[in-house]
């Protein structure tokens, strides 16, 4: 029955990915006053992507196509430890945010080493730049797992989603640091706007996008997925272990509970991205040590 | 789960987020952003001490609260703007140390004066909150003297001083629940005046060097 | 006591009613009030013993400061006369921003010292920062701007963080007498002192000395010292070396004095010797070296700060006695000097040592002023402050502290050989200016002094040696 569930989360994460990327594309161009695309159109990018002829370099070697694999599949895995609307996840057993740090800099080396193998100018620029944030954003990231997982005198991700939700926990407001700058390192990691922007190709200030510039047909379309679901994790850690409101026992209405949290946790993305510009690069590292301020106060509020 | 938030832990969140505003001060490029954060981190300095007044139910706290807001958030912002916009120079800070940098530090800082805090304050403070105020206040201080030395521009200096300052009284909040209140309205007297001096000797520096940057001020040496 | 501070307001308050020329004599008849009253106060401490109260407090330990600021004051008040004069190309209100900030600074320093609250204290240690800032940039020009500039930030900073050191022992008050303004008063802090935290007195001490250390100069803390005082018009120079300096010691006896009652032993009494120690010797590295006749006195100052840091550290009846006496010593003396530097400054408008040459037929009592205070400084036999370093330097043995006492004898020799090198170039050989005329004014505090000196180091008069006396035992001596 575990096992059960665990596959049904991980379904229903993968499926409902994409969407949520649609809902804040979609939110974002509304405020903006125009109409935007539909919240399916991510689902129609994907299949008619995967339909497509993929033409790889001539210069590429073997990395070129087994890295999308391993992006995609690393993912995959980090999903697996998230507990979408039940604790039972399918690596409930060993599910570690150390592990979960370390597989998803797994995804983002793979990521890089697909940018450099082009043999395209761009594609080294974006690595570069990737790494860069990286580098910077995991300390981030790893301050803000340990502070929960010494609140929780646990490492294990379940465990955690067990004891934030139960009912005699009281949610401390140290939280709203560590919320802050686990919102920056999403933003960071997912290459969205105070980062990178995800919307042009302007060659000099993109990212994300130059990695990946010489994809096509299915590549491209894995890469889209995985950066869907890239963004949905973050989102879920926030709504599932952060800021445990609406949890119920019963299963049903927990899913529906889930897919009500993450439209709830697009808005604050959308409105950011309309709000601010965004930042030079050379910027970018004082961002980010921001943020890892942040994670430090919530840290040490919590631990002094 | 449950959402019952105490107020200690709010009087400490509303500290923290005051050191926070301390620190964007040494990641802000730009003048008037660091006022903009000074501001703001005076504001979470008086609500800090508002709320402390539901804690200790000392009355005299709240005459220190409008106080800091009227001179701190208000009053000392509004002159540091007026002096932006008369001195026009170009506004940025000019770093010895750069933004990246000073940030870890800063961090460095933080958990330097909570590591000190815990202790030696062990045997002294009667509460975990007002051990955690203390090291954030220690924090804010150290914060401001880095900050004195580590940009060149005269008028961020100042901006140091006032957030060293507000550590002090957020220090003073928390252990000793506020100066008895003749000596708190003497220290906010002292700091008013000491900006506006110092906001005057930035006319000076300004006419005799021709620019805010005190790294030109070598003229003294043996 | 309240005298003290209403003539210092009503010099204020009748500043801008009358004209300049009759200002100056005004405010020096109002500063002579003040003497009075400290010679009154002297009398009543004698009479009918120490008084402490809620606000103001008189005891043998302010009183030597009240003794210090008024006759100092009076002295400096007198020389201004003669001082102005000279200076009569600036504009009259810029004159009489002059004195507006001086009797600021007065007011501050007469507040500091009879205050027996540690906040007020600390409240007015601040304000004589803020109204000395205006004068040291009196002359507007990149140097003296630029002093003001450091002055302002470093000691801000410093007094600052004393704040923070007199509010962790205030909370150390606290936890046994309750809060209230009264838990602020040196004499109840006194009383309760033993039962204090000791490790939360220990961090307020450091802080403490950190900021009033800044304030008084002590060595690693000393960069705004020789610019503020080379910048500063000379009678404010003379003002804050040997008076503002000397309240900022005198705040960092009365804490000390806590922390003694308390028991704290050797670390406190380590730190300050040591600071002293590095201040000496400091001091005596840049002396030699200084290339500017102001600022040569400044070191001289922190040397002389140095000392009384010094011999406070070795704590015993001799060395307290050394200390205080280095004080009055210090004040009368470096007086003095910045006033026979002044002098030479207002006359031939130049700072260089290597510029000035045949003072003794340029200026001639003023040289003679000047011949003589270079022994009264650098601790020659027949002046006070020899008895002072004597008694130092005798105590440092006798406590057993033997290469410090060395090293400072050595930093003792070093700074009269650059004193002597300096000034006795200045004052001889052939005049490289023709000769001017001395103001009366200028000479008649001078010459005040140079008897003061040398009448009290040859003869010490009782009234004083049982002031110190009783100041020591309310200070307390190491245990």
């Amino acid at each position: 029955m575990d096992k059960v569930i665990g596959v049904l989360q991980l379904v229903l994460f993968v499926a409902i990915a994409p969407a949520t990327k649609g809902f804040i594309h979609k939110l974002k161009l509304n405020l903006r006053g125009q109409k935007g695309p539909s919240i399916i159109q991510p689902y129609k990018d994907i299949f008619k992507l995967l339909k497509k002829e993929s033409i790889i370099s001539q210069d590429a070697s073997f990395i070129s196509r087994i890295a999308p694999i391993i992006v995609l599949l690393a993912l995959i895995v980090n999903v697996c430890f998230i507990p979408v609307f039940s604790p039972h996840t399918l690596l409930s057993f060993t599910g570690d945010v150390i592990a979960f740090i370390y597989v998803f800099g797994l995804s983002t080396f793979f990521m890089a080493l697909y940018g450099m193998d082009q043999g395209s100018a761009f594609g080294g620029l974006g690595s570069a730049r990737e790494m860069t944030i990286a580098s910077l954003a995991e300390p981030t990231l790893m301050m803000i797992m340990f502070t929960f997982s010494l609140e929780y005198n646990t490492s294990n991700i379940s465990e955690i989603f067990i004891r934030v939700h139960n009912s005699s926990f009281s949610v401390p407001i140290a939280y709203v640091f560590s919320l802050l700058a686990l919102f920056f390192v999403s933003m960071a990691e997912n290459a969205r706007i105070p980062f990178d922007n995800p919307e042009t190709h302007l060659e000099l200030t993109m990212v994300h996008e130059a990695m990946i510039l010489e994809a096509s047909g299915k590549y491209l379309a894995i890469f889209e997925l995985s950066s869907y679901i890239k963004l949905l994790l973050f989102i879920s850690i926030a709504s599932n272990i952060f800021l445990p409101f609406l949890y119920s026992s019963n299963i049903l209405l927990n899913i529906l509970f889930y897919i009500l949290k993450v439209f709830l946790f697009s808005i604050p993305i959308s409105i950011v991205e309309l709000s601010i510009a965004k930042f030079r690069f050379f910027r970018i590292p004082d961002l980010l040590m921001i943020s890892f301020t942040l994670a430090v106060l919530g840290f040490v509020l919590y631990y002094a | 789960m449950n959402l019952n938030i105490s107020l200690s832990e709010f009087v400490e969140f509303m500290a923290a987020l005051s050191l926070f505003f301390a620190i964007l001060q040494t990641a802000s490029h730009r003048l008037d952003f660091a006022i903009k954060t000074y501001t703001f981190q005076s504001l979470a300095l008086s609500i800090t001490m508002f709320l402390s007044v539901f804690y200790y139910f000392d009355y005299e706290l709240i005459i220190s609260a409008v106080l800091t807001l009227l001179i701190k958030a208000i009053l000392i912002p509004n002159v540091m703007k007026k002096i932006t916009e008369k001195i026009v120079e170009d506004e940025s800070v000019k770093p010895f140390i750069n933004f990246t940098y000073s940030i870890l530090i800063c961090v460095f800082i933080v958990i330097f004066s909570f590591y000190a805090m815990s202790n030696t304050f062990y045997s002294v403070s009667s509460s975990s909150m007002m051990q955690k105020i203390l090291a954030i206040a220690v924090a804010i201080i150290f914060v401001g003297i880095f900050l004195m030395f580590a940009r060149k521009k005269a008028l961020i200096q100042v901006i140091g001083f006032l957030t060293l300052e507000n550590g002090i009284i957020l220090g003073a909040t928390s252990t000793v629940k506020g100066l008895p209140l003749i000596v708190e309205v003497g220290v906010f007297f002292d700091v008013f005046v000491g900006a506006i001096m110092a906001g005057i000797l930035i006319f000076h520096i300004k006419d005799t060097f021709d620019s805010l940057d005190t790294s030109k001020l070598s003229d003294l040496k043996e | 006591m309240i005298t003290l501070l209403l003539t210092e307001l009503i010099g204020i308050v009748i500043l801008p009613f009358l004209a300049f020329n009759k200002n100056r004599y005004i405010q020096a008849l109002l500063q002579f009030i003040n003497f009075a009253t400290f010679l009154y106060l002297f009398k009543s401490l004698k009479t009918n013993g120490p008084y402490y109260g809620t606000y103001f407090m008189l005891d043998s330990i302010n009183l030597i400061l009240i003794g210090i600021v008024s006759t100092i004051g009076f002295l400096t008040y007198l020389y201004s006369i003669g001082y102005l004069e000279k200076e009569k190309q600036l504009k009259e209100t810029k004159l009489k921003e002059f004195y507006f900030w001086t009797n600021a600074f007065m007011f501050s320093m007469f507040l500091l010292v009879i205050t027996s609250n540690l906040g007020i204290m600390w409240v007015a240690i601040e304000a004589t920062t803020l109204s000395t800032t205006f004068l040291i940039s009196f002359y507007k020009n990149k140097t003296a701007v630029e002093a003001a500039w450091k002055y302002i930030m470093l000691c801000s900073l410093g007094i600052a963080l004393a704040l923070f050191g007199i509010i962790l022992i205030y909370f150390g008050v606290i936890n046994i007498t309750g809060a209230g303004l009264g838990s602020l008063n040196w004499e109840n802090i006194i009383q309760v002192a033993t039962n204090i935290n000791k490790e939360l007195l220990k961090i307020s001490f450091i802080f403490v000395l950190v900021g009033f250390g800044t304030k008084m100069g002590l060595a690693p803390l000393h960069f705004w010292l020789p610019d503020a005082h080379s910048e500063a018009p000379t009678p404010i120079s003379a003002l804050m070396s040997s008076v503002l300096l000397s309240c900022s010691f005198y705040v960092i006896i009365r804490i000390f004095s806590i922390d003694v009652h308390a028991g704290l032993g050797n670390y406190i009494y380590h730190t300050l010797l040591y600071m002293g120690l590095f201040s000496i010797m400091l001091a005596a590295v840049f002396i030699p070296r200084s290339k500017d006749y102001k600022r040569l006195l400044a070191y001289s100052t922190m040397e002389h700060m140095g000392i009384l840091a010094f011999s406070v550290g070795i704590g015993s009846f001799e060395s307290l006695f050394a200390s205080l006496l280095g004080l009055i010593a210090h004040a009368l003396t470096k007086t003095l000097m910045f006033m026979g530097s002044g002098s030479i400054l207002v006359n031939l408008h130049t700072k260089s040592i290597k510029d000035i040459r045949g003072l003794f037929a340029i200026l001639p009592i003023t040289a003679f002023f000047v011949g003589l205070g270079v022994f009264a400084i650098t601790g020659a036999p027949p002046f006070l402050l020899f008895v002072s370093e004597f008694l130092t330097l005798l105590s440092a043995f006798k406590e057993g502290f033997m290469w410090q006492g060395i090293l400072v004898l050595f930093g003792f020799s070093l700074i009269f050989f650059g004193f002597v090198e300096s000034f006795f170039g200045m004052l001889t050989k052939e005049p490289t200016f023709s000769e001017k005329k001395e103001h009366v004014f200028i000479l008649i505090p001078m010459g005040i002094l140079l008897v003061a000196i040398i009448g009290f180091g040859l003869f010490l008069p009782n009234d004083i040696k049982n002031l110190i006396d009783s100041a020591i035992n309310t200070i307390g001596v190491k245990r």
